[in-house]
């Protein structure tokens, strides 16, 4: 675990401009940090364990610059903004250990697509986090005769979405005493699952997985049944429109569906068209409802089709 | 007269291993832009095809490569790797400076190939493959301008080596 911790270390710190790294190196725990958000001309921020901190150098608040801005996005481009063109016109990109860096800044416009994104002013570096083992209570709700249900993880930003679905593929994909092991497609368009760098899945997702990463999540689900004939599908963060065709034919193809999405509660998502009519329809089994402050009062509900709470676990 | 005879053939063949060493050093400039010439090639369609991150190119270029151009390729993605400077233009300029003062290249050659670290140093794709055109495009032209005129430079060192050589010795006895 330390070793994990040690590699998350030295991955944050090699995107951060020269001048904070000593603050991060001799401050930050980085097992707690949650995110780190860096605007020019502001202090800089950053989130342990749900509890904000101000980033401090010589005694002083440190606010990022304009040269801090331009540093940290030539190493968190890998000085090669040509690379993630794609990525920064959808506002974020995923760096080596599946962190998440998002952006905001002077939008470059093709006509009517959004092309690029120049001059950042804001950025949002959310450390990712693998838990192993944070799925242990939960799998056996998400069985039937041995079988793995149609299961949508729902909770708002930075709770722990990703790192519960990464855990329970791993879970999915080796077997538990609940369920066997079975091959496990990802589709990992965002690069935070199974954080694929330079060839190689860097995440644990189990010994019959096969990621998939770098394509919309509608083109690696169709792609996946056709070639690699999963089990289990796992996406991360469903909700687009075009998603839904590809969604419901992996489950008719006989795919179980693991799948996260933004949203409060149950109730909550089914007011949005995409999901009321996946819910309505009872698509999905299981409902796993994250809330609360992560690393504090986090509360984890699961929730059948009839909307009953099935366990509850703090 | 012994030690005439003895200087004579000393400075003739001294001259003569001389023009022929300028010779080869054409030659060898020229083969040396062609090994460029082909590494930007590759690194151009490296970007175009699989729009790989900088270093992940040149890596994977520097397989296909040997000897200090191969050397220089390693380094360079190294360097960017370790994020040694917060410019990319200065990291590419220091690498093909540092790294390649061993080779044939004239100075205006290593200018050229370092001012291609200010045109891969750009936003989107497009910029950075016109930049690399351009870079080729005038690469190609001093290729086929070497290429035109080193066989009669080649021969004129050859020529002037032994004149010289003579012309020395004249002078001397």
């Amino acid at each position: 675990m330390k070793q994990r911790y040690e590699k998350t270390k030295q991955q944050i710190l090699k995107i951060l401009p020269c001048k904070m790294r000593m603050y991060f190196e001799r401050n930050v725990d980085f097992e707690k940090l949650q995110e780190i958000r860096i605007r020019i001309n502001r202090p800089v921020l950053l989130k342990e364990n749900g509890k904000e901190k101000k980033v401090v150098a010589d005694q002083k608040i440190y606010e990022a610059s304009a040269a801090d801005m331009k540093e940290c996005v030539e190493y968190i481009s890998k000085y090669s903004r040509y690379a993630y063109e794609h990525e920064m016109s959808q506002g974020f990109l995923t760096v080596e250990g599946g962190h998440r860096v998002g952006f905001a800044g002077k939008i470059i416009r093709d006509g009517t697509k959004i092309r690029h994104m120049k001059e950042i002013t804001s950025l949002n570096i959310r450390v990712a986090h693998e838990k192993k083992g944070c799925a242990d209570e939960l799998i056996q709700y998400l069985v039937e005769n041995g079988r793995i249900l149609h299961t949508l993880i729902i909770s708002p930003p930075g709770l722990g979405k990703t790192t519960l679905l990464r855990d329970l593929i791993r879970q999915v994909s080796n077997g538990t005493r609940w369920n066997e092991g079975c091959s496990v497609g990802v589709v990992d368009e965002r690069m935070e699952l199974g954080s694929v760098y330079q060839g190689e899945i860097q995440n644990d997702l189990g010994i019959r997985s096969d990621v998939l990463s770098g394509c919309t999540k509608e083109e690696g689900m169709m792609m996946l049944v056709r070639s690699m004939a999963p089990e289990v599908i796992a996406v991360d963060e469903i909700g687009r429109e075009e998603e839904i065709p590809a969604i419901l034919y992996a489950m008719c193809s006989g795919c179980r569906f693991l799948a996260t999405a933004h949203g409060d509660d149950v109730r909550q998502l089914k007011e949005k068209p995409f999901f009321k009519e996946m819910i309505q329809g009872k698509y999905f089994e299981r409902f796993i409802v994250l809330s609360g402050i992560p690393g504090q009062d986090q509360e984890v509900r699961i929730y059948d089709t009839k909307e009953c709470c099935l366990n509850v676990q703090e | 007269m012994i030690e005439k005879m003895i200087g004579t053939l000393l400075v003739i063949p001294g001259s003569i291993a001389l023009g022929i060493y300028y010779g080869w050093e054409l030659k060898q400039r020229l083969e040396e832009l062609i090994t460029v010439r082909q590494i930007m090639e590759l690194l151009k369609r490296q970007i175009q095809y699989t729009k790989a991150p900088l270093e992940e190119c040149l890596m994977e270029i520097s397989r296909k490569t040997t000897g200090v151009y191969k050397n220089w390729l390693l380094k360079t993605a190294k360097r960017i790797e370790a994020g040694e400077d917060e410019n990319l233009y200065r990291i590419w300029k220091e690498s093909v400076y540092k790294e390649l003062a061993d080779t044939l290249l004239r100075k205006q050659d290593v200018e050229a190939l370092a001012e291609v670290g200010r045109s891969i140093d750009a936003l989107d794709c497009d910029s950075v493959l016109a930049g690399i055109t351009l870079y080729q495009e005038e690469l190609e032209e001093t290729i086929r301008r070497m290429r035109s005129e080193n066989k009669e430079k080649r021969k004129l060192c050859h020529c002037l080596g032994v004149i010289g050589g003579i012309f020395i010795v004249a002078v001397l006895i």
